[in-house]
């Protein structure tokens, strides 16, 4: 098995926040490993430590110890240059609040990300009008975040996090703001681009509407992997 | 660990663009923000202005201590008024430049991108508030002299007036950058994970 079937590896990851002179330990050596192409979600509790991973494998954070891969790149030897090139390059990412810059338009916030990642104009045109039609918000381009539903604004995240290519999408909570139906659109739209697209997916949720659509479930359970199951399993757990 | 980058192209017309996106789409609070550095100009403009009057209207003892006094203290309230304008400004939107840096912005992207919106409204709030500060500073001495007599003073000295004005919008320019650079600067070092739960 050739080590670049691995977009994410993490190992041993360590997280403790200090409030005060209280330490708490978010995360106690979580490792698991994510193949391309994979859609694999990160179940657990309120206060499991689910965000905290989100940000460890995002580089949106630093961690107490452990070791973070993301496409064979050590996380902790880049400088702040190179780990902004990851985030731009490498990583999409969609939160719970969306996060969209409110003073842009739906098609300015795809092409920010490619601002950044220095793509001429033109291209930055084309291609994000492309992505919008791709998560279906094609007639919605010069709307601005603020005249738009919760759904189609995490459209518009999700559009955002495909802006550069990345070699893998994390989501934390994408659905959680949302209403049982727009909140099985927002998967579906995952699952399609993961399934048509080839997109690594990798979502931190308590939204049980994601397992049946993942491959793969690692379960947390205070800051520790509690246990990690096949899309086999989940099957054979529904039915005994 | 070297991952060979190129150099990240982001140019002077973007950051423009983005910028002036930014200042349109908080008008209001710009205006706000805009009004805070025009009071303080004005009322340092106002004074100056009034004190070279009275120095070329040569009241006796020329220029009084208490006028210096006056300066210095129009000084501190429009370095106040200012700074904590911006201050403000920057302090309500850590969570915006959390955003930025997870999209992949630099932190110098970042810095520049808020330093030209200080910039806009420095070169705003600078003009107008040294236009009313003036303005003002002239008025308050209809009282002392007749307004041919302030016209041919004014005339004489014009030169000095310019360089009023525009030490003015220098000083509103210095000012707004900096009040912009410091807090930027340091919310563009914080991690995306901590600017983006960042509660003002
Ligand atoms: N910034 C922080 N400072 C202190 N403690 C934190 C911080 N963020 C998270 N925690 C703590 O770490 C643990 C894991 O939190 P989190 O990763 O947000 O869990 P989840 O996303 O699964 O709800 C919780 O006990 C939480 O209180
Ligand atoms: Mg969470």
């Amino acid at each position: 098995m050739s080590l670049e079937e691995f977009v994410v590896e993490i190992d041993d990851v360590h997280k403790e926040y200090t409030l005060g002179k209280v330490i708490i330990h978010a995360l106690q050596g979580i490792s698991f490993k994510i193949k391309r192409e994979e859609y694999v979600s990160i179940m657990g509790p309120s206060g499991s430590g689910k965000s905290t991973i989100f940000n460890a494998i995002g580089g949106l954070d630093t961690v107490t110890s452990g070791e973070i891969y993301i496409d064979q790149v050590d996380i902790a030897e880049l400088d702040a240059y190179e780990l902004a090139w990851l985030r731009n390059r490498k990583i999409g990412y969609i939160f719970q609040t969306f996060n969209l810059l409110l003073a842009f338009s739906a098609q300015e916030n795809i092409e920010i990300p490619m601002v950044f990642a220095g793509v001429p104009r033109e291209e930055r045109r084309k291609k994000s009008k492309h992505i919008l039609n791709l998560v279906g918000l094609g007639d919605r381009a010069r709307n601005k975040p603020g005249q738009l539903s919760g759904g189609q604004q995490q459209r518009v995240a999700i559009a955002r996090a495909l802006a550069n290519d990345p070699a893998i999408i994390l989501a934390d909570e994408p659905t959680a703001n949302l209403d049982l139906a727009t909140g099985l659109e927002i998967i579906g739209l995952l699952k399609k681009l993961n399934e048509e697209q080839g997109t690594t997916i990798v979502s931190a949720t308590h939204d049980l509407k994601m397992i049946s659509i993942s491959d793969r479930i690692i379960w947390i359970r205070d800051g520790r992997v509690d246990r990690i199951e096949d899309r086999a399993d989940i099957q054979v757990d529904a039915m005994s | 660990m070297s991952l060979d980058l190129p150099e990240p192209d982001f140019s002077l017309s973007e950051v423009f663009y983005l910028s002036y996106s930014n200042i349109k789409r908080r008008f209001f609070r710009s205006i706000i923000t805009a009004l805070g550095i025009i009071l303080g100009i004005a009322f340092m403009a106002a004074l100056l202005t009034n004190s070279l009057i009275l120095d070329w209207l040569q009241t006796e003892s020329g220029v009084e201590a208490y006028q210096y006094w006056l300066v210095g203290i129009s000084l501190i309230v429009a370095f106040g008024g200012i700074t904590n304008s911006m201050l403000m400004a920057v302090n309500e939107r850590v969570k915006e430049i959390g955003v930025y840096k997870c999209i992949g912005g630099l932190d110098s992207h970042i810095v520049r991108l808020f330093i030209v919106e200080a910039l806009l409204l420095g070169i705003l709030g600078g003009f107008f508030g040294a236009i009313i500060g003036i303005g003002m500073g002239i008025g308050i001495n209809l009282n002392r002299a007749s307004l041919d007599e302030l016209t041919v003073i004014l005339e004489a000295n014009f030169s000095t007036l310019l360089i009023l004005f525009s030490a003015c919008i220098l000083i509103a320019i210095i000012l707004t950058s900096l009040a912009t650079y410091i807090p930027a600067r340091r919310a563009s070092k914080l991690s995306p994970a901590e600017a983006l739960r960042y509660e003002n």
